[in-house]
């Protein structure tokens, strides 16, 4: 028996812990799930609101919700951080109703437009290029850049969480890269 | 939806998407699609952090099993139940439904004051048999319990064959007694609507101090058979009681009657007399039949009559006639009473060693009561599946509806 309490902040420990004690595999893979997710989900749901405080809410929301429904996941309907997302998903459009405005995903923290002191004028250039861009998409292409590159989702994840065909999802995303990489370069 | 633009990607779009994917692992990609790798890398340096004071709490109420946060017990109650499906909740909430119908009538079925059936009522009499016998003086007492459906009653054994012919049929509807009174009450099998003039007298003994109780039982027995408390007496002194009462009740209850007061306490001794009233009955009948067409015929002569001394004479005649109608009726109507009506005279007797009715109850009362119970439980059920398998249905649909109309208004946020 471990006598060694688990340290604060060490979150290995301490989601591992009270999962050993109880037994259930559900909440072991829940666990699991969220440390894998964690930072995924937030990144995805913060793109999508544009609101540090709403998507840290509204993550924790998905998260709880996730974790009550853990025995509603079904592996044959496509991979667990798919599920997952599909929620924070839903949670997030929900927050979009309730809120009735679209974020736009600029994705970009407060200093956004400060260029970092190491980087070269030529990378600030692309990266105010690529924000002008990322501002043209429409509201489901910016998820899909949300999903792909802030989330990493691969494309069958990403066709499990908007409900199209993986096919298709790749689809869209090429469309979209294309889309933003034209734009970057007109404004080049 | 879902199938719509399902072409697969050309090969340069797959490169191109592979190319993105091998950015965003680290790894090196084709010189001609350098450009794709740096998009990719500016993208994901755009990829939003969260602050670390909000992620210690998550990770807190995670490891608390999100638990006690937040929102008050209503809030957790509501994200615990968010989690369930419609359609998993379906059948065990049916389930329970029915589980919770059949509860409610077995506990129904078992209730004591309630209005046994037949069966229960059976059991009732072979235990007054019983207790008649085992009583101090049973002789008399069982000797004194007469069943109307022996071959002849107390008394007035059964009318011979050729006695029955003789009586005119009656015409249904002259008493309402002949269309509900079962075979138990002819007194010659095979030979329907006679007229019987019944009375009961009946015994009882239970604890003294139950004499009251048991004695308003009766008097509320009575009542909702829809009969009268003629006389009732009450005597209690010190540890003795009696009751008295006289019952008259409608002779098409008096059988069920019967089996609710004899369920009330032991029974002591039970005499029913019963007498064939048919042929008094029958008589007044025609009696009064006769005498209202011969007024019909004086009337019509009356009318005809050619002087007035011939109508004179005519109107005496109709004057005796409508005194002899009016005893006819008279007596037609005291003989259906007499038919329509018995009267119970009912004693119940406190005695110091009498038991409790229930302790009377034998192993075939109670699987008796387990076959009524099972009985209704099938019943409930089928009407019970006939209510939910159709709910169900319905639940089912308007689960599909809502799911599509909440999707469709989500997916619309992203439309703005």
């Amino acid at each position: 028996m471990d006598s060694n309490p688990p340290r604060r902040g060490d979150m290995e420990q301490v989601l591992t812990a009270p999962a050993v004690r109880a037994g259930s595999t559900a909440k072991l893979e829940f666990e699991a799930l969220y440390r894998e997710s964690r930072d995924d989900v937030y990144a995805y749901v913060s793109g999508l609101l544009r609101d540090r405080s709403a998507a840290e809410d509204v993550t924790a929301m998905a998260f709880e919700r996730a974790y009550r429904k853990s025995s509603s996941f079904d592996p044959r309907k496509g991979s667990r951080r798919g599920w997952l997302f599909g929620i924070a998903r839903n949670a997030a459009l929900d927050e979009l109703r309730r809120r009735r405005r679209i974020a736009e995903l600029a994705a970009d923290p407060e200093d956004v437009d400060a260029a970092s002191p190491h980087e070269s004028a030529e990378v600030a250039v692309r990266r105010a290029a690529l924000r002008d861009a990322m501002r043209t998409l429409d509201p489901r292409e910016r998820e899909l850049v949300a999903l792909k590159f802030f989330a990493g989702l691969n494309n069958a994840e990403i066709a499990q969480v908007i409900g199209v065909s993986e096919s298709n999802a790749g689809t869209k995303l090429h469309r979209t890269i294309n889309k933003l990489r034209e734009a970057c370069d007109e404004a080049a | 939806m879902r199938l719509r633009s399902d072409k697969p990607l050309d090969d340069q779009a797959e490169r191109e998407l592979s190319a993105v994917d091998r950015a965003l692992a680290g790894r090196e990609v084709d010189p001609d699609l350098a450009d794709w790798a740096e998009l990719t890398a500016l993208l994901a340096e755009e990829r939003p952090e969260p602050a670390p004071g909000w992620t210690e709490e998550i990770d807190r109420r995670v490891a608390a099993g999100f638990r006690a946060d937040g929102g008050g017990g209503w809030a957790n109650l509501v994200a615990r139940f968010e989690g369930v499906r419609p359609m998993k909740v379906l059948a065990p909430v049916g389930a329970l439904a029915a589980v919770m119908v059949v509860a409610v009538v077995g506990v129904a079925s078992l209730d004591p004051g309630g209005d046994d059936s037949g069966d229960s009522a059976n059991s009732a009499n072979s235990t007054t048999l019983e207790g008649a016998t085992s009583s101090p003086d049973g002789g008399s007492a069982a000797q004194g319990i007469e069943d109307s459906s022996a071959a002849g009653v107390a008394g007035f054994p059964a009318p011979s064959a050729a006695q029955e012919s003789a009586v005119e049929p009656i015409p249904s509807g002259a008493n309402p007694d002949f269309e509900t009174r079962s075979s138990r009450d002819q007194i010659a099998p095979g030979i329907d609507k006679r007229q019987v003039d019944r009375d009961v007298t009946l015994a009882l003994s239970t604890r003294p101090e139950d004499v009251r109780e048991t004695t308003d039982q009766a008097i509320a027995i009575t009542r909702s058979a829809g009969g009268v408390v003629s006389s009732s007496q009450v005597s209690e002194a010190g540890k003795q009681a009696t009751a008295t009462l006289e019952l008259v009740i409608p002779t098409r209850e008096l059988d069920s009657t019967l089996d609710q007061l004899t369920d009330l306490a032991n029974v002591q001794s039970l005499t029913e007399a019963s007498e064939d009233i048919t042929k008094p009955f029958v008589s007044a009948q025609d009696r009064l039949k006769d005498a209202e067409a011969q007024r019909a015929e004086l009337l019509r002569a009356l009318g005809n009559a050619d002087t007035a001394a011939e109508a004179q004479a005519i109107q005496f005649q109709l004057d005796d006639i409508r005194r002899e109608i009016s005893v006819a009726e008279s007596q037609f109507e005291n003989i259906a009473r007499q038919a329509r009506l018995a009267e119970v005279s009912l004693t119940i007797q406190g005695d110091p060693n009498a038991e409790a009715k229930d302790d009377d109850r034998t192993i075939g009362d109670w699987l008796d009561d387990t076959a009524s119970v099972l009985r209704d439980v099938a019943g409930i059920l089928l009407v019970s599946a006939a209510i939910l398998v159709p709910l169900g249905i319905l639940v089912a649909v308007a689960w599909f509806v809502v799911s599509g109309l909440r999707r469709r208004r989500r997916e619309r946020a992203l439309d703005a």
